[in-house]
């Protein structure tokens, strides 16, 4: 007889909601009073194309179609450029000139602009075989790195690397260095790194200097089709031997090791949201708006070399290439739909980023989005554009000087550090998911910090939630007693009780269970409705029941 | 023990008296909201009209769906039409679309209420006119022109003269061009899928359906079939002008290929097919809030985007955000803490929280395939047993490297087929497929080495398909056998790389990598790396030091990515090995992907999910269920819902999380879909605050039942899924109160103790989900804005909400139960079920609730007559209710 109870609850729940589902039905008819906005369209990067698609999908519920056309960052330029599409999805501004593959890669001719829109890192999987097992906690500096992609290491058990682990050995095995065979983003933003950091290893093995979207082939190296042929041959069989450069999100699908990377500071860290949004603070942004050539385009020489412990040097973010006039069939009215895609998200689409392997985009570079937004042709303007009104995790609206996501990134164990650790018998802050929020809370945390318990390390949530009222108390701005997310940084809602969800405090508090007019309404609608339905169900059951009596009866013996 | 103890019957009272008002509460006001489409009444709006040519020569045309449109496929077949063939060519050959003649041209146009279509309103890209070779033109102006560009006039007047790249209508940049190119075979049929752009994707230059200001009458559009034929000559025309007339005829190209359609001769045989719009979708203002995320499974991708767009617009808004992604992924996720709320068809570990599983949504994974015969007709029914798939998945077919030039690659895996088509296990099963001797379609190259059907394209990320499909071979008797070492009938040997391969995995591997390296004993010397030529540069080499088995591999982190992105527009993931414009150019070689294979030719074959696959109308394989016929033939069950809702009946309970896992041998009994999936939602039932955890139940309660109403308008169950059975949604809705309440919960059973027991849902049939029963041929223009062949053929990726900005093959519910004729067609629409699939919840909800002790806790009565005798009514109900609207 307990049940009786509450199954009668979910009962009167259920009918409730049925009749509120029905009801929503007949309110959800009439489609919002706004004009339509034209479709827009764009073509680009691959490397930003899941966060692309994800926001794709959550603004059309806004009644905004936006076609993107995944087909890697030169293609994206080159569309643009020719005025096929109304944006581009880059990660390296226009080159000028022909690019490496004889690919004409100018300026435009019609207006343009840069804008950030997603943050991320250049993540080296790898596939170490050590008795059958793959070795996990790999880290590697960045003139190994670059000696490595250069072929100057070839074997893993190079001194250097036993160097760079502290003393412990890897096996006597050839590196295979798994590059992209196509023209890729990713390989731009590698080239990059190898470029300004490594220029006497780099420029040599390239024939020349700067970044290059076609990696240069090397006797010993594999080039592959797209980060899923990367992925693909390092994650295989005979991929034993292999690292290569992915998007991070590929590694995380694969469930697949990536390196640790040493920072400026002695610490080697992954590719985590937290440690790219550490890194990018460091971001400089060329601000001179008289060369549309150079304005908005990165200076990362900063993030490659921050000192914050926590920083993971190869980090960058991608760009929009965004129409400025109305050449090339631009519309006021796709202009508007254009400009309120990027207002979404810049801001509340940037919650997406960590979930799917990438880092949101800190206040600089959203607030030079938010600049960039203004150029476009019939934009939406300053709706959009207030800091105060953009849901963004890594910032808040009264403090927007605060880089909320940084201050929360985990501390990096001492193991992590050069010359000491490794740190074993984890897949710590890394692989398991973009965060590791162990330990987040004290700050300095306990040193257990990256050693998970082999679920993956993505931390303990409680104990996150738990631990978020420590860092740099929140106290000081002012509003005492809301709890921080420790995902997001945002404060949770006030009459939440901790544990945000992907943290945010939820559209607004009235917004549980069913409303009250629903539930009146349901009211209504049953009385009107049981008059006839009672009277049958009463015979109909009544009948029944005594059918079943008998029947019963028959059961028990 | 007692079953009429005092208070039982209150209550039981109370509980008919509660299913009744849902019943009829549900009843009453669904079909108020949505009205039928105007004719309902055959359950199909597709058309068929008889046509005769201004020659005198008659065919037909069918269009499958011409009312209550959206951005969707609709298919248009014909028969009696002049076969299409290659200059000097035989009827029902060709090759590249350009030298191609008699294609047929499908265009949309714009026109004034009632009236016919005018050229410059069509939305077609090629647009030139031959005057002077064209009897059937009469030219407004004196002397008539060679040849004219007739310009495209908008729907607000405006005039393009050219309406190449940026000079073109706006919206014909954003979705590539609107016309597609048909081909007839020799037997004189063909067919093609055609996306409808209503006035959201064509807003300036067509607004088909769409109101050009508020008040204004929507603008009326139709499907034009304008079929290119041999151009008649007048017999009242001058000696002269016949003669022009037949040289024109007999000589030109360009006069009879897919860029001619709007010349006078061919536009006069046009078919006008007028279009009936579906109201466009509502959707709500973006408030910057934070949306509610889910993570996950990719199977309920297409549903989410159906249901999220109807979630904020209701009463209560509801925003959510769907975050695509392995199942192992958001599971790990969920284990940290990170998200609240995943989809997958295992259960989630929730660590330290408490976790429900509630059930979601049914579908599955497919075997999707785009294959053409040894004719160039393309197939569209292949039997695949466990052990074929097997073979595909251990690398077993060597592909096609082995040749005259390169002798040396033929010792890998010696005496196995190079490729599925090859096998002859697969012939047996699928005598109706054709092969074409030597190697079949397009490969790598420009002799079509490689071979795509040698091997699956794969998702490379951990979930739960690999499980399920490894799951299913490792039920299969033949294809353990095989996979432990032995030989099929015809001496086929799995690679010796797999032998062992512990079955089920949560991803697929790639283990060979048999490579003849340039320095091997075998290669003719001298090799010259950099033009891959053997001895001396008279034999040309590409394969000698590449890793065969991984040129062959194609894989993609998104599974949904393998219908939309590569089986959709048949372009391979695999790698071109050779490129005459960059060696030549002195560029670095760049290895890049295969152009998509060319009609007529093609060859691919990969691992879908379903929902995607129909959407994007791709054919999909029966699979063997394992078991066999009276006769012992082995018993292949094509992915249908009823196929798919055996499988659910013979599935297992899992005790501990309440979810039903499939079981292969009750799959094999029933003769079931063995790709049939169910996706639960994992949320916690402690830690989450009030707000989130009211959101997920929310989300959870449309989910399962308004969600579930099979439909292809915003909010409804697109086709692909089994909507859920009754008593399944119930469970769901108790779990959604459980995480409301955040009660503590670890377990929410089913209201059955055996799966058998569930009642079927509505829109439960035995039509196949994706394809289409007879495709022929078709194609795509070559030209596009862009002047790149790949991007106008490349459909958007779609996050695939319901106006997909899909550019080239749009979502649409695919129409798979295309019937030619205006038979009563099961699928006619989510109305159709409202009535029997109301009444159905109505009972399920009674019967559960007895089932959970409001009414006899006994267990003897709960699962007895009791439930039987006091739900009848309901049934009786629904029995009339489904002859109700079965009979509007």
């Amino acid at each position: 007889m307990t049940a009786a109870a509450p199954a009668r609850q979910w009962i009167s729940r259920a009918i409730v909601v049925l009749t509120a589902a029905a009801l929503t039905l007949v309110g959800g008819a009439a489609p919002a009073d706004a004009q339509s906005l034209p479709p827009i369209s764009g073509s680009g990067s691959t490397w930003s194309f899941n966060a692309l698609n994800t926001w794709i999908g959550d603004v059309d519920s806004n009644g905004l179609t936006v076609n993107f056309n995944p087909v890697g960052s030169s293609r994206g330029r080159a569309d643009f450029r020719s005025g096929t599409t109304d944006f581009g999805v880059t990660e390296i501004p226009y080159q000028g000139g022909r690019d490496d593959a004889g690919n004409q890669d100018d300026l435009p001719s019609r207006g343009f602009g840069y804008m950030p829109i997603v943050a991320g890192g250049t993540a080296f999987m790898y596939n170490i075989q050590v008795r059958g097992e793959h070795y996990e906690g790999l880290r590697l500096s960045g003139d190994t790195l670059a000696k490595i992609f250069t072929g100057e290491i070839t074997r893993w058990n190079d001194p250097q690397i036993t160097g760079d682990n502290n003393g412990v050995e890897m096996p006597d095995k050839k590196i295979i260095p798994v590059v992209r065979s196509d023209g890729s983003g990713t390989t731009a933003q590698f080239t990059t790194y190898l470029d300004e950091q490594y220029p006497d290893l780099w420029r040599p093995f390239f024939g020349r200097s700067g970044l290059t979207s076609y990696y240069p082939t090397a006797s010993g190296f594999v080039a592959q089709n797209g980060s899923d042929g990367v992925q693909r041959y390092i994650s295989a069989d005979y991929g034993d031997g292999a690292i290569g450069y992915v998007e991070y999100s590929y590694a995380l699908e694969r469930d697949w090791p990536v390196a640790k990377i040493l920072n400026e500071a002695g610490y080697y860290t992954l590719p985590t949201q937290y440690n790219v949004a550490v890194a990018l603070t460091r971001a400089e942004i060329e601000t001179d708006d008289t060369d549309p050539a150079v304005y908005l385009t990165q200076d990362l020489t900063g993030v490659f070399n921050h000192t914050d412990p926590r920083a993971y040097p190869l980090s960058s973010y991608s760009y929009m290439i965004l129409p400025t006039d109305k050449s090339n069939g631009m519309t006021d009215a796709k202009g508007e739909t254009l400009s309120r895609f990027a207002g979404y998200f810049l801001c509340e689409g940037q919650n997406r980023a960590g979930p799917l392997g990438y880092s949101p985009l800190p206040l600089n570079l959203v607030m030079a989005g938010f600049d960039q937004i203004e150029r476009i042709p019939g934009n939406a303007g300053d709706e959009l554009t207030d800091p105060a009104n953009c849901n963004n995790p890594t910032f808040d609206g009264s403090d927007p000087n605060r880089n909320l996501l940084a201050e929360i990134a985990p501390a990096i164990p001492d193991c992590d550090k050069v010359n000491e650790g490794p740190c074993t018998g984890e897949t710590d802050n890394g692989t398991g998911g973009p965060g590791g929020t162990d330990g987040g809370g004290d700050g300095s945390g306990d040193g257990t910090g990256g050693t998970g318990d082999g679920t993956g390390g993505t931390g303990d949530g409680t104990g996150g939630a738990d631990g978020t009222v420590g860092p740099g108390g929140t106290g000081t701005d002012g509003t005492s007693g809301v709890e921080i997310d420790p995902d997001t940084g945002l404060p949770i809602g006030t009459d939440g009780d901790g544990d945000g969800l992907g943290g945010t405090n939820l559209a607004s508090a009235d917004a549980e269970a069913i409303p009250l007019t629903a539930i009146v309404l349901a009211a209504v609608q049953l009385l009107a409705i049981l008059v006839v339905p009672t009277v049958a169900a009463r015979y109909l059951t009544g009948r029944a029941a005594r059918r079943a009596t008998s029947t019963s009866t028959g059961v028990r013996t | 023990m007692n079953p009429t103890r005092p208070g039982a019957r209150p209550r039981r009272v109370l509980a008919a008296a509660i299913a009744f008002t849902i019943a009829a509460s549900a009843v009453l006001l669904i079909p108020l909201l949505h009205p039928a489409p105007a004719r309902a009444q055959d359950g199909t709006s597709a058309v068929t009209r008889d046509v005769t040519f201004s020659d005198g020569a008659t065919g037909e045309i069918t269009v499958s769906k011409t009312e209550d449109l959206r951005n969707e496929i609709v298919r248009v077949e014909w028969s009696g039409f002049t076969p299409s063939m290659q200059t000097g060519g035989i009827a029902g050959s060709y090759g590249a679309l350009a030298q191609t003649r008699y294609p047929v041209l499908i265009l949309q146009c714009a026109h004034a209420p009632g009236e016919a279509a005018q050229r410059e309103n069509c939305m077609a890209t090629y647009r030139t006119v031959h005057p002077q070779a064209d009897l059937a033109e009469s030219w407004p102006t004196a002397p008539e022109p060679a040849s004219a560009v007739l310009p495209f006039t908008d729907i607000e007047g405006t005039s393009y003269p050219d309406v190449f790249g940026s000079n073109g209508p706006s919206d014909w940049l954003t979705y590539g061009y609107g016309e597609r190119v048909g081909l007839t075979v020799a037997d004189g049929t063909g067919a093609i899928d055609f996306p409808i752009r209503t006035g959201d994707e064509s807003p300036a230059s067509l607004g088909c359906g769409r109101s050009p200001a508020a008040g204004e009458p929507a603008s009326e559009c139709s499907l034009v079939i304008v079929p290119v034929r041999p151009m008649t000559c007048d017999p009242a025309a001058s000696a002269r002008e016949r003669l022009k007339c037949n040289q024109t005829s007999n000589s030109s190209l360009a006069t009879h290929n897919y860029t001619s359609a709007l010349m006078g001769s061919h536009w006069r045989n046009r078919i006008e097919v007028p279009l009936q719009f579906a109201p466009p979708d509502g959707y709500c203002e973006d408030t910057g809030q934070s949306r509610l995320p889910v993570m996950g499974s990719e199977l309920t991708a297409e549903a989410l985007y159906s249901w999220i767009p109807a979630m904020c617009r209701a009463d209560d808004p509801l925003e959510m955000t769907y975050l695509s992604s392995g199942e192992n992924l958001a599971r790990q996720m969920y284990t940290g803490g990170e998200e609240d709320f995943v989809l997958g068809s295992r259960p989630a570990d929730g660590g330290d929280r408490p976790t429900v599983h509630a059930p979601a949504a049914i579908s599955g994974f497919g075997i999707a395939f785009v294959l053409d015969d040894s004719d160039g007709k393309q197939v569209t029914q292949l039997h695949l047993n466990a052990r074929l798939v097997a073979k595909l998945l251990t690398q077993s077919y060597t592909g096609t490297f082995c040749s005259g030039s390169e002798p040396w690659l033929c010792g890998h895996l010696e005496g196995n087929p190079t490729d599925l088509l090859a096998d002859p296990e697969f012939q047996a099963l699928n005598p109706h497929v054709t092969k074409r001797s030597g190697n079949h379609g397009r490969g790598l190259d420009t002799f079509d080495r490689g071979d795509p059907m040698a091997s699956l394209v794969l998702p490379s990320s951990l979930g739960d398909v690999p499980d399920a499909v490894t799951q299913w071979i490792l039920a299969d008797h033949d294809a353990a056998a095989f996979l432990a070492g032995a030989p099929d009938e015809s001496g086929m040997t799995v690679n010796p790389l797999f032998t062992g391969w512990a079955l089920p995995v949560d991803g697929f591997e790639w283990r060979d990598n048999y490579t003849v390296a340039a320095d091997a004993a075998d290669v003719t010397k001298p090799y010259d790396a950099v033009m891959k030529t053997c001895g001396g540069g008279l034999n040309y080499c590409p394969y000698t030091g590449v890793n065969l088995p991984e040129a062959l591999s194609q894989s993609s982190a998104s599974i949904r990515t393998i219908a939309s992105r590569v089986l959709a527009i048949a372009q391979s993931l695999q790698v071109t090995r050779f490129s005459t414009t960059q060696e030549i150019a002195g560029q670095p070689l760049v290895l890049k992907r295969s152009d998509p294979q060319d009609m007529g030719f093609r060859n691919m074959i990969g691992i879908v999910d379903l929902a995607t696959a129909d959407r994007y109308g791709l054919n999909l394989a029966a699979l063997s269920t394992g078991g066999a016929d009276d006769a012992g033939a082995p018993v292949f069950a094509a992915p249908t819902t009823a196929n798919m809702f055996k499988a659910v009946q013979g599935g297992v309970i899992d005790e501990d999380s309440g979810m039903i896992r499939i079981d292969y041998g009750e799959v094999a009994a029933r003769g079931a879909y063995p790709g049939t999936m169910l996706v639960y939602g994992a949320a916690p039932t402690d830690g989450l605050d009030d707000a989130t955890a009211a959101g997920y139940a929310e989300f959870l309660e449309y989910a399962v039942i308004a969600g579930q109403v099979p439909g292809a308008s915003q909010g409804r169950l697109p086709t692909g899924y089994l909507s859920l059975p009754p008593q399944l949604a119930v469970q769901s809705v108790q779990a959604a109160e459980s995480i409301r309440t955040q009660d503590g919960a670890v377990v929410v059973p089913p209201p059955v103790d055996d799966p058998d027991d569930l009642d079927p849902p509505p829109g439960v049939d035995d039509d196949p989900i994706g394809g289409s029963p007879t495709t022929p041929p078709a194609s795509v223009p070559t030209g596009n804005p862009s002047g790149d062949a790949t991007s106008s053929a490349v459909p958007n990726p779609g996050a695939a909400p319901s106006a997909d900005p899909t550019s080239e093959a749009p979502p649409g519910s695919g129409d798979g139960a295309f019937q030619t004729t205006a038979t009563q067609a099961e699928d006619a629409g989510w109305a159709t079920w409202a009535l029997p699939g109301a009444l159905a919840l109505g009972a399920g909800t009674l019967a559960a609730a007895m089932a959970s002790g409001a009414i006899g806790a006994d267990p003897a009565s709960r699962l007895g007559r009791l439930v039987h005798a006091a739900a009848w009514p309901v049934r009786r109900l629904a029995a009339a209710g489904a002859n109700l609207a079965g009979r509007r």
